[in-house]
């Protein structure tokens, strides 16, 4: 019978007995809620108790701490109760790691000491099964102290994914989420070498550990996927205990994760890096100049400086987070785009500098560069309209991963009383990162204000002296000298394009000329005006100056822009009245007009400027040198070589702005050793009647020739023999070969004939060469490849090979197209197309080589109308994938392949390897098939001619 | 008529059992109550970041409480907040430039210098006049603004603890558009509104101390790089 407070239903009495339940049930009845309260009390203690101990926090947990670690708890429990399932299909690129169970608790485990080793794994990634290895990556709690743990994974070798074999997974503290996506896509764009990067899914054991932040490492394959040829990167890595002096003092504080070959001797050379740190640290103002103009990409490194500028950037202090790459054959060094934390806010444009930055700063022209990228920069695509459309897009791709992740945290959720609060990892939200998004673009946009309006600033001043009569002018009237000082006072320069003078009424000349250091500028002048034919630049210049705040990573100094003055003289019959300078803004391109400079101004300007020959302390006080005491570029100028015979003793450089012209029948004759560099244009005006002979002075061997250099564009070899020869060299760069065209475009080869080379290197090298050509042209007995193309684009027509010590045609990267045209005799393959390549062969004989083509590395060939005749192998392909990944490919509608000793076609047995041969016709062709070759390329009445015809070919190359 | 009386239901006392669970169960309540409220210091994050975007710029009674209170408690939360130094706008504004017509000011203790804060009045003729009211804890300053120039409103000397203070242009027309006030604020001297930490500073403080610790163990001297 069912008792109750009002003696009807049972609930009442269920609730009267609670009412009078003794102690002992209560307690039970009591303990779910106890322990829930406690559980959650205790997690919350845990959580921030670890993190407490991660950051080697000292003080006591308060209470307010402790319910925010509570609050963190039960929203992240709520949350995860409500949460939607990740979306599928997902707009991020799933990788799935399979561990074993031992494998994970190690990898756990790792956490807390101080190795992190690898363990074995299976990557599951676009449908395929990988083996790697894996292990945490970063010392920060942030990295390894919560469930989601920032990973490297590396690839067994020969497995890639997208190209790449070792990539980190990073857990992302930041609460802007795509701050550092942003910013690298950004460089990338601009061409700077910078990781891959971007939002994954990952899974572990079939778990969903959320969004990851996806980045490749700095290693060769980060050179390749960027169109780099392999060579030196370092890293710097100073530990905490060094100096940070150290670190420019000597190599030993760098990492190099990158080197030109896989070799010991390659990888234990660091030459490259004690010449740059040697020009850093000790290279007086010249020979710094020197250096940034030859082999620094000055271009790459105002385009990183620039975005740091632009987000505020401050890594790369004087201590840390430092990543230089050499290319071997620019021979230049460039700086890697690997870490920005940008969306910061100061008046300083460079938050912080260091060493390399200050030597640039210090460099005339280099200030000016930069501003100019930077205005382009933050007019175009950083424009705060343009920026925020990308972080648009790449949220809108990111948020319903974002609201799905049962582990996206950040820090810096709290104000900043102290690092602790700030450090705090808490778990982030859609409405916290809606917030952080609008801040840090708010931030972002005062700060672009700012540069802008710095940056669009007019700097030009003129100041006006008295004057004077010119002691012994030209005949006529008496002229008049005035001094004329230009300044520059602001962050851009300006090139100066006329001056407007007002001359009293009365005066009947109101022409003038303009002349700097003595020398009179070409101008044309009257009716008060002077206009230059060529713009005259005026940089802006700097110093440096204490910095405020001091400290080991931000160094002690910074640099400032520093007003300079360029003193000129104009001459004129008449005294000007006024003179009003106009010229280019160098960053805007805006038109500015010169203002009278104030005496303030001219107050500022500094007492001492630092020598050329001075090797600046990088101290306070320091004022960087006049751009005028250092060698100003000489303006564009012709040299003419020969007719008849030209001996040259020693080695020439030929700057960019020298252009050369070797006159036909021209005799060069060069000393043991001596080299020709072009970094201009040079035109070999050979004629096949009077060609041009290149060849040693006596019996010793010369050195090699190398175009080197965009400045060379438009360069052409008509009719040149070179006999003899080895390679040349300048500065750092790499010469492989007798010729080399290195970094350069619209190259032609006309009737050259290489032979009796003294060297057993390969005889011409095109390395990053765009639209060349090179036609009617032979290579007898090359000691190496004959021809060599990394990185180019090419035209081969009517070229003949006729023995060589490694390949006919070598190829890396590059686009060729080959016509008409014979390889013989090659000891290696007569045409080897790696790394990419894509290959167009027509109507041409590969013959008596020891494989005819080989195809590697995801290069495509196309044979159309060709014979591959007796080589030991005719076609072979197959698939190194250490660095592309892909399908190589050789493809044909009719391909013959005769005679073949070995095989007709060798094809590496990978399922990934395809040969689409097309028919390969194993006889040599019957007639009315490949007439064109047989008549016009071999010039024979019968293919039965042809093996004779090749002996007598080997015969005559040595 | 008569009546009988029933027998009486008298109140019965709880067992303390019943107490117990009661009890029990109420502080669990609280507990997860306490637990799931927004913490201060949680809030005023977000208020940072909504006052600094003009998301929010009149802060409600509570926030403000909230905000004074927690001032009071963590005496580096000021200069958290701060853009720079001891006196500045929390509120939306670029370079002084304000944005809304309420605009939050934030002044520690040792922002002993300051004096007056200058008004830069470019508001469009439409707009004027109108009334700009400072208001700080127990004081209050308020002046008519008629026509574009220069203002200046005293500044009572600073309390012993962070003060929020909230400079409010209300005139006909003005909006949460700079263009529509076009006032500049800043502080005079300015020294108290110069230099000051920022949070990246914090964290290298931090990193160096850490260096130089690790460079103390080791013997070696920090020099300057050539």
């Amino acid at each position: 019978m069912a008792h109750s407070f009002c003696g009807r239903t049972p609930y009442p009495g269920v609730l009267r007995r609670l009412y009078r339940a003794s102690l002992l049930p209560s307690l039970v009845i009591c303990l779910p809620g106890v322990l829930l309260a406690l559980w959650y009390a205790w997690s919350a203690y845990a959580q921030l108790d670890r993190y407490r101990r991660a950051v080697r926090h000292k003080g006591p947990i308060e209470l307010e701490m402790l319910q925010i670690a509570l609050y963190d708890q039960l929203k992240s429990d709520l949350r995860r109760m409500w949460m939607a399932p990740p979306p599928n299909p997902s707009q991020l690129d799933a990788y799935v790691l399979h561990l074993t169970r031992q494998d994970f608790s190690t990898l756990e485990d790792s956490a807390d000491g101080k190795e992190r080793p690898y363990v074995d794994a299976k990557l599951e990634h676009g449908g395929r099964v990988l083996d790697a290895e894996v292990r945490l990556r970063g010392d920060r709690h942030w990295h390894v102290a919560g469930a989601q743990k920032s990973l490297k994974v590396k690839l067994d070798k020969g497995e890639l994914v997208e190209g790449h074999r070792v990539f980190n997974l990073i857990n992302d503290p930041t609460p802007l989420v795509i701050g550092e996506q942003l910013v690298l896509e950004l460089a990338r764009e601009a061409g700077l070498l910078a990781p891959v990067s971007d939002f994954v899914r990952l899974k572990i054991n079939a778990k969903d550990f959320g969004v990851f932040h996806y980045e490749t490492a700095a290693d060769e394959s980060l050179l390749r996927n960027a169109g780099r040829l392999p060579g030196s990167i370092y890293e710097s890595e100073l530990p905490a205990s060094a100096a940070t002096e150290e670190l420019w003092r000597a190599p030993d504080h760098w990492a190099k994760v990158a080197s030109r070959s896989d070799s010991d001797a390659d990888k234990a050379d660091r030459r490259d890096l004690e010449r740059f740190l040697q020009q850093v640290r000790s290279g007086n103002a010249r020979e710094f100049h020197d250096f940034a103009r030859h082999e620094l990409n000055l271009e790459a490194f105002a385009e990183l400086d620039a975005l740091e500028v632009a987000f505020g950037a401050e890594e790369r202090d004087f201590r840390e987070n430092h990543s230089y790459y050499f290319d071997p054959y620019r021979g230049r060094w460039e700086p890697l785009a690997v870490q920005f934390r940008g969306f910061r806010d100061d008046p300083a444009f460079n938050l912080v500098d260091n060493p390399v930055l200050l030597r640039l700063k210090l460099d005339p022209g280099y200030l000016s560069l930069r501003d100019q990228l930077l205005y382009e920069f933050l007019t175009g695509k950083g424009a705060p309209a343009a920026l925020r459309a990308r972080a648009a897009r790449l949220l809108a791709r990111l948020a319903p991963e974002l609201a799905t992740d049962p582990y996206w945290d950040a820090y810096h959720l709290l104000p900043r009383i102290d690092a602790f609060h700030r450090r705090m990892v808490r778990p982030n939200t859609l409405r916290r990162l809606g917030l952080v998004v609008e801040s840090e673009f708010t931030t972002y946009s005062h700060r672009h204000a700012q540069l802008v309006g710095e940056l669009e600033r007019n700097p030009l001043y003129l100041d006006l002296g008295t004057p004077e009569p010119v002691p012994a002018g030209p005949p006529g009237p008496p002229e008049l000298r005035t001094p004329l000082r230009l300044l520059i006072d602001g962050r851009a320069g300006v090139a100066l394009q006329a001056l407007g003078l007002s001359f009293p009424s009365a005066c009947s000349d109101a022409s003038a000329r303009l002349f700097r250091q003595g020398e009179e500028l070409p101008a044309v002048s009257g009716d008060g005006q002077l206009t230059l034919k060529q713009e005259l630049l005026l940089y802006p210049s700097a110093a440096i100056v204490a910095r405020p705040d001091p400290s080991a990573r931000r160094g002690t100094v910074r640099a400032q822009e520093l007003p300079i003055d360029y003193p000129l003289e104009l001459r004129s019959r008449c005294a000007p009245e006024r003179v009003l300078a106009r010229g280019r803004h160098l960053a805007s391109d805006a038109r500015v007009l010169s203002r009278p400079t104030p005496p303030e101004l001219l107050a500022r300007l500094p007492v001492q400027r630092l020598g050329p020959e001075q090797v600046p302390a990088l101290s306070a006080g320091e004022a960087a040198p006049h751009p005028w005491q250092l060698a100003a570029a000489t303006g564009s100028s012709e040299v003419l070589l020969g007719p008849g015979e030209v001996r040259i003793d020693t080695s020439r450089v030929f700057e960019a702005e020298q252009t050369v012209r070797v006159a036909p029948g021209t005799q060069l004759r060069l000393g043991p050793g001596v080299s020709l560099v072009f970094l201009g244009p040079v035109h070999f005006l050979g004629q096949r009647q009077r060609p041009i002979v290149i060849s040693g002075a006596g019996s010793e061997p010369w050195g090699g020739i190398a175009l080197q250099g965009p400045g060379t564009r438009g360069s052409e070899w008509h009719h040149v023999q070179l006999h003899g020869g080895t390679h040349p060299s300048f500065r750092s760069t790499e010469y492989p070969a007798l010729v080399n065209v290195h970094d350069s475009s619209d190259i032609v080869f006309e009737d050259c004939q290489f032979a009796d080379q003294a060297s057993k290197l390969d005889t011409l090298h095109f390395a990053y060469v765009q639209a060349a050509e090179i036609r009617d042209s032979s290579f007898r007995g090359s000691p190496g490849d004959a021809i060599d193309l990394e990185y180019s684009s090419v035209r081969l027509r009517l070229v003949r090979i006729a023995g060589a010590g490694d390949d006919g045609l070598d190829l890396m990267g590059s686009q060729v197209k080959l016509s008409d045209s014979l390889v013989i005799g090659a000891a290696g393959n007569g045409i080897s197309a790696g790394e990419e390549s894509q290959v167009d062969v027509q109507n041409s004989l590969v013959a008596d080589c020891k494989v005819g083509v080989l195809a590697k590395n995801a290069a495509q060939v196309a044979l159309s109308g060709s014979l591959l005749f007796r080589n030991s192998t005719g076609v072979h392909t197959y698939q190194r994938t250490v660095r592309y990944a892909g399908p190589s490919e050789v493809s044909a509608n009719v391909l013959f392949v005769v005679g073949s000793s070995e095989a007709a076609v060798d094809r590496d047995d990978r399922e990934h390897d395809t040969l689409d041969q097309g028919r390969v016709l194993l006889d040599l062709p019957q007639r009315g098939t490949l007439d064109h070759v047989l008549e016009d390329v071999l010039e024979l009445g019968d293919w039965e001619q042809l093996p004779r015809w090749l002996d007598e070919q080997k015969r005559r190359a040595p | 008529m008569k009546t009988r009386a029933l027998p009486g239901r008298r109140w019965t006392p709880p067992s303390v059992g019943f107490c117990s669970i009661v009890l029990t169960y109420s502080l669990t309540l609280a507990f997860f109550a306490w637990g799931l409220a927004t913490p201060p210091l949680d809030r005023i994050w977000e208020l940072r970041h909504q006052l600094k975007t003009g998301t929010v710029y009149a802060l409600t009674r509570a926030d403000r409480e909230l905000s004074s209170r927690a001032l009071k408690r963590y005496p580096a939360l000021a200069e958290a907040l701060l853009p720079a130094g001891q006196i500045g706008i929390i509120s939306a504004q670029r370079d002084g430039w304000v944005d809304t017509p309420e605009v939050t000011i934030l002044r520690t203790p040792r922002a002993t210098h300051t004096r007056r804060i200058l008004l830069e009045v470019h508001t469009p003729p439409q707009h004027l006049p109108f009334r700009a009211t400072l208001d700080g804890p127990g004081w209050q300053r308020a002046i008519e603004v008629l026509a574009r120039g220069s203002l200046a409103l005293e500044l009572p000397a600073p309390g012993i603890e962070p003060e929020l203070l909230s400079l409010k242009l209300e005139g006909a027309g003005l909006r949460a558009d700079p263009s529509s006030i076009a006032v500049r604020v800043s502080f005079d001297p300015p020294g108290d509104s110069e230099a000051g930490a920022t949070e990246e500073e914090d964290e290298e403080q931090e990193r160096d101390a850490a260096d130089e610790q690790a460079r103390g163990r080791s013997g070696q001297n920090v020099e300057r790089p050539r």
